[in-house]
């Protein structure tokens, strides 16, 4: 029979010639998914599509402030006619209802 | 491509590169984080984990040491850290004491472990030395791990243990100490 001291030499040394078990096959998907592609698609984003988007953004915001100046302006000069119709004209009735 | 060539292409995130790297290190990440946590999948996770780590902090190595060291430094850590934070995906089976309460430390292995690189002939016998091993403090239990599994010499073990080759050895001595008495109270409990 085996002695205790033979046992536990051997049970020690069970881990000689112990080979590298091989990871997950598809490890570098993985972390490429975790590590690579979400800090990709931001400065893909940024670096590609980011400028165009914001310049056109700009320019529509500009042209739209231009176009509301000038609107604001023609219904201003627009307003004046009116009015300055119908002061004339209020003008010219004064004398014959005084 | 030299070491420092190599470093600098993943500090630019040239993928291929890292590619590269993941390809070299992988089976010695597995390995190690295998050996520590003794869980299959626990050790797939930490694997990843530990190159989603690389690729995001590889601007922080300083250099001191080589590449390697340092990733096995973070498997190391990664590893030890699922062990403290008690297993996130639950995945580990309760363990049964095999050696008695006051050897069971934060034990994260499986009842049997079989580590699929081990010889036939060896199977069962490495499955009890595994056991015991989940039983030592966890600084013991990488300096083992990494002696015996991964077949690293005391001078680079302290590298990864950022430690001095003494403190090492020491560690490595206590570890066979302790499981030399583990497999004895083993040996006598089941009359092997």
């Amino acid at each position: 029979m085996q002695t205790k001291e033979t046992w536990i030499d051997e049970t020690l040394n069970s881990l000689d010639g112990i080979r590298r078990a091989p990871a997950d096959p598809d490890l570098y998907l993985k972390v490429q998914a975790r590590a690579i592609l979400p800090g990709k698609t931001t400065s893909g984003l940024w670096r590609t599509n980011y400028w165009p988007i914001a310049a056109g953004l700009a320019f529509l915001i500009t042209l739209n402030i231009f176009g509301t100046l000038y609107y604001q302006q023609g219904q201003t000069s627009s307003l004046e006619v009116p009015t300055a119709v119908a002061t004339d004209y209020l003008s010219y009735l004064s004398p014959i209802n005084l | 491509m030299g070491a420092s060539q190599e470093i600098i292409k993943l500090m630019e995130g040239d993928e291929q590169t890292f590619r590269q790297l993941v390809d070299k290190h992988r089976d010695r990440v597995f390995n190690t984080a295998l050996g520590i946590l003794q869980h299959y999948e626990n050790a797939q996770d930490v694997t990843q984990d530990v190159f989603v780590e690389v690729f995001r902090s590889i601007d922080r190595f300083r250099g001191d040491c080589s590449i390697s060291t340092w990733i096995y430094r973070i498997t190391v850590q990664k590893s030890l850290e699922y062990i403290r934070t008690g297993n996130r995906s639950k995945r580990s089976g309760i363990t049964f004491s095999l050696f008695g309460k006051e050897d069971r430390v934060n034990v994260a292995a499986d009842s049997q472990f079989y580590h699929p690189g081990i010889r036939l002939e060896n199977k069962e016998r490495a499955a009890i030395l595994f056991h015991a091993i989940s039983a030592l403090p966890l600084n013991q239990r990488t300096a083992f791990i990494l002696h015996k599994v991964e077949g690293l010499s005391h001078t680079e073990i302290a590298g990864i243990m950022e430690n001095s080759v003494s403190s090492v050895e020491s560690l490595i001595v206590r570890a066979l100490r302790k499981l030399r008495v583990l497999l004895s109270d083993y040996y006598e409990k089941n009359e092997c």
